[in-house]
């Protein structure tokens, strides 16, 4: 066993991160006004952290492997909470679905400078349900006709690509579908309270015509989804784990700095105790999350299961954290545009993204009962 | 990182399981409800190796890394060894012996360690006293030196192995105008004049320790008996201390697995409404909370088992984090182990109430929750 990084990965990280402080002007909220905005930063922030490897595939040799990758993405997260996850769902995620298409199917896509792919399998807004895709498939000459709804689909404003799963003949299937196609109506969430700089849409389809050559059948059909969910929750993780870091380096620098009775916040028993349990929240929750990524290149048996079980701890600490964190921090969190205030919302929305937090603890359950 | 155990670690857990369900567990419920130390099984512990599993060969013991150590103390609760049981085992071998190990002399190893090892002596720690707990620096407890004697005087309280230790390592003043520095370390041989022990303890769980009071009265012991340096106890204490932290944690969270197990097997054969509770989303929610908390636990006690193996002797925020999690996060599940039984686990006949008893204990046991929040905060 190892519980530490090595050097090379501790000289990685702070590479990283003193990039991305002194980036940090070019992608804070108040510069990211539109989606075009939100694009440009995407891309920019994929140039600054391509030379460190960061989006190497798993099984690719100059990978830093799942570990130090989702130490790197934390980082990232540290600073950029919605620009992480417009990251991993826009580009690692076909990094790592890539070895279920062909080489040419994949040139076929001219993704070259682009926001890749935006992952559609979500139809409900609170996925409660395992149920089959309800969208409708009409084969119709050399074209696909399909119909339907999807949900809280993450950049698919801007993406290349929007990836809807559905049937076709009782036999799964993907669809890559162009945003500008027709009978495709793309109505992203104005309103939403959630990850201010992430582009989050539901899409509706009305006989949206997709060529046959643009849609695969993987032959591992579970074993896609199953990849597709595990990276969508290994972004969650380090999402929350980026907004614990943040909040507990925010309330402990107020406790200590702001006085109480003649003495900082911090000297006062019950503040102190308070980040203790927080600290032992963060602590226990990336130790969770390292080992689960480590299953990953270990390809353990248990993968699946402590995927899950890192996605539902971290992201429900998160949420626990954040809301200690406030008691301490006081009122000034509900003022407009507070972080931390921002924080409990996103932190609440990771646990219902990827694996929502009750389908893994039924996947948990399922395997426990085996 | 790497979180892999070797081949043999993952052998070496299954022969241990493997010899704790034969040996120990059939006698389990019955050693329970009687609240008896199982001196059979200890035994046979030190047969198998497993009260001297860290030590050197040259003294009995197995030579075995800490990690190893660890998942000995978790497979021993993966199997349904009760708390008691653990419990006396962890304040033998790692708050006594290892402590002989890591302070005492040369004479102190060879006189106590092999006895220790094999089981043949029992042994005990007496740190906490009735006005002084959490607050250790506050003892009453002292040791005068006479001559060629230190004179003990004083009283310990809640001491596991108290009534049947053959040898205590106890904690008392050398100098009592001084706080944590006037603390030293002593051998106490069971016969020594000036020397006894209460009666055992009635205790919600852990029925199975025997845990009681420890008197002093004029009691001389040599100077030979003093562990280590005058002054240093509390160091050696917070030393300890990291074993309750790691390794007697360890038993807990193989308790957690144990518990998994037979929630699952409960479940799937229980119908009620015309199908198995294991259909159930409570059910199923409680066994998935029940995993969370034990593959989060393992991390951490795993944790501190690896600093200690890198040779980092005090890790006071890995272990207080550890200590803490698993005593104030472990109640909920283990709770929830209960519930999946209904009132069949209220009752004694399925195990779970004794390991919600057993359990009680994690939040108070080596250090208090409050005392690791204590801890955390000031390394913030």
């Amino acid at each position: 066993m190892n519980f530490t990084f090595s050097d090379n990965e501790r000289n990685l990280f702070q590479e990283i991160e003193s990039t991305l402080t002194q980036e940090k002007q070019n992608f804070v909220q108040d510069t990211l006004h539109t989606e075009k905005d939100i694009a440009r930063a995407l891309i920019a922030l994929k140039q600054k952290l391509t030379p460190f490897g960061y989006f190497k595939a798993f099984n690719d040799s100059a990978s830093m492997g799942p570990t130090a990758t989702l130490e790197m993405m934390r980082i990232v997260a540290r600073h950029f909470p919605s620009l992480l996850l417009g990251m991993e769902y826009g580009y690692r995620i076909f990094t790592e679905i890539r070895k279920y298409l062909t080489e040419s199917f994949i040139q076929s896509l001219q993704i070259k400078d682009t926001i890749p792919c935006a992952i559609a399998f979500c139809e409900d807004f609170v996925e409660t349900d395992t149920k089959p895709s309800s969208i409708t498939v009409q084969s119709v000459d050399d074209r696909f006709l399909i119909s339907g709804e999807k949900k809280f689909i993450i950049l698919a404003g801007m993406a290349k690509w929007i990836v809807v799963n559905g049937l076709i003949d009782c036999k799964n299937a993907i669809f890559f579908i162009a945003p500008q196609s027709d009978g495709l109506v793309i109505s992203p969430l104005v309103n939403k309270r959630i990850f201010p700089e992430l582009t989050i849409a539901n899409i509706e389809l009305t006989n949206c015509p997709v060529p046959k050559n643009r849609v695969i059948y993987p032959e591992q059909m579970n074993a896609f989804i199953n990849q597709i969910q595990l990276f969508e929750n290994l972004a969650c993780i380090a999402c929350a784990l980026g907004m614990i870091d943040r909040c507990i380096e925010t309330t402990t620098q107020f406790a200590k700095t702001h006085q109480s009775e003649n003495k900082p916040l911090i000297a006062h028993q019950a503040v102190a105790f308070s980040l203790a349990e927080a600290v032992t929240l963060r602590q226990t929750a990336e130790l969770l999350a390292y080992r689960s990524a480590w299953m990953l290149a270990a390809n353990d048996s248990e993968k699946f299961v402590m995927n899950h079980c890192a996605k539902i701890f971290c992201a429900e600490s998160a949420e626990t954290i954040v809301s200690q964190c406030m008691n301490i921090l006081g009122g000034q969190v509900f003022l407009e545009n507070n972080m931390v205030e921002q924080m409990l919302i996103n932190a609440k929305f990771i646990q219902l993204m990827g694996t929502s937090t009750h389908l893994a603890r039924i996947a948990i359950a399922d395997v426990a009962l085996k | 990182m790497d979180f892999e155990l070797t081949k043999t670690q993952h052998m070496f857990k299954k022969e241990v399981i493997r010899f704790a369900k034969k040996e120990i567990t059939p006698r389990v419920q019955e050693h329970e409800i009687k609240n008896e130390f199982d001196f059979n099984a200890f035994r046979k512990m030190g047969d198998f190796g497993l009260l001297g599993l860290h030590f050197p060969e040259e003294f009995g013991g197995g030579g075995a890394d800490v990690l190893t150590t660890i998942i000995a103390g978790e497979a021993l609760g993966e199997a349904g060894v009760d708390g008691g049981l653990t419990l006396a085992y962890g304040a033998h071998s790692f708050l006594c012996a290892d402590t002989i190990f890591s302070h005492g002399t040369d004479m102190h190893r060879k006189k106590y360690l092999p006895k220790l090892i094999s089981g043949e002596c029992i042994g005990c720690m007496g740190l906490t006293e009735p006005d002084a707990g959490s607050d250790v620096a506050s003892m009453k407890t002292t040791a005068i030196r006479d001559g060629d004697h230190y004179v003990l005087n004083g009283s310990k309280i809640f001491i596991t192995n108290g009534p049947i230790a053959d040898i205590a390592l106890v904690y008392a003043k050398t100098n009592p105008e001084k706080q944590h520095e006037g603390i030293s370390t002593f051998i106490v041989e069971k016969d020594t004049k000036g020397f006894s022990s209460g009666a055992p303890l009635k205790k919600m769980g852990m029925k199975t320790s025997q845990t009681s009071e420890l008197f002093f009265n004029d009691c001389r012991i040599p100077v030979d008996n003093l562990v280590g340096q005058e002054g240093m106890g509390f160091l050696y204490a917070m030393q300890t201390v990291e074993w309750d932290r790691s390794a007697l944690l360890a038993p807990m969270i193989g308790g957690m697995s144990y518990a998994i197990k037979q929630c699952s097997d409960y479940a799937k054969k229980r119908y009620q409404f015309h199908r198995p509770i294991s259909h159930f989303q409570a059910t199923k929610y409680k066994l998935a909370d029940m995993k969370i908390f034990l593959e989060a636990a393992r991390s951490l006690v795993y944790r501190i088992a690896w600093c200690k193996d890198q040779g980092q002797a005090v890790n006071h925020l890995e272990a207080a984090v550890a200590k803490l999690f698993v005593g104030d996060w472990s109640l909920k599940p283990i709770n929830d182990a209960m519930l999946i039984h209904g009132g069949y686990g209220y009752c004694h006949e399925y195990g779970m109430e004794m390991l919600f008893r057993d359990n009680r204990l994690a939040p108070i046991g080596g250090g208090t929750s409050e005392i690791q929040k204590k801890i955390i905060s000031k390394l913030i």
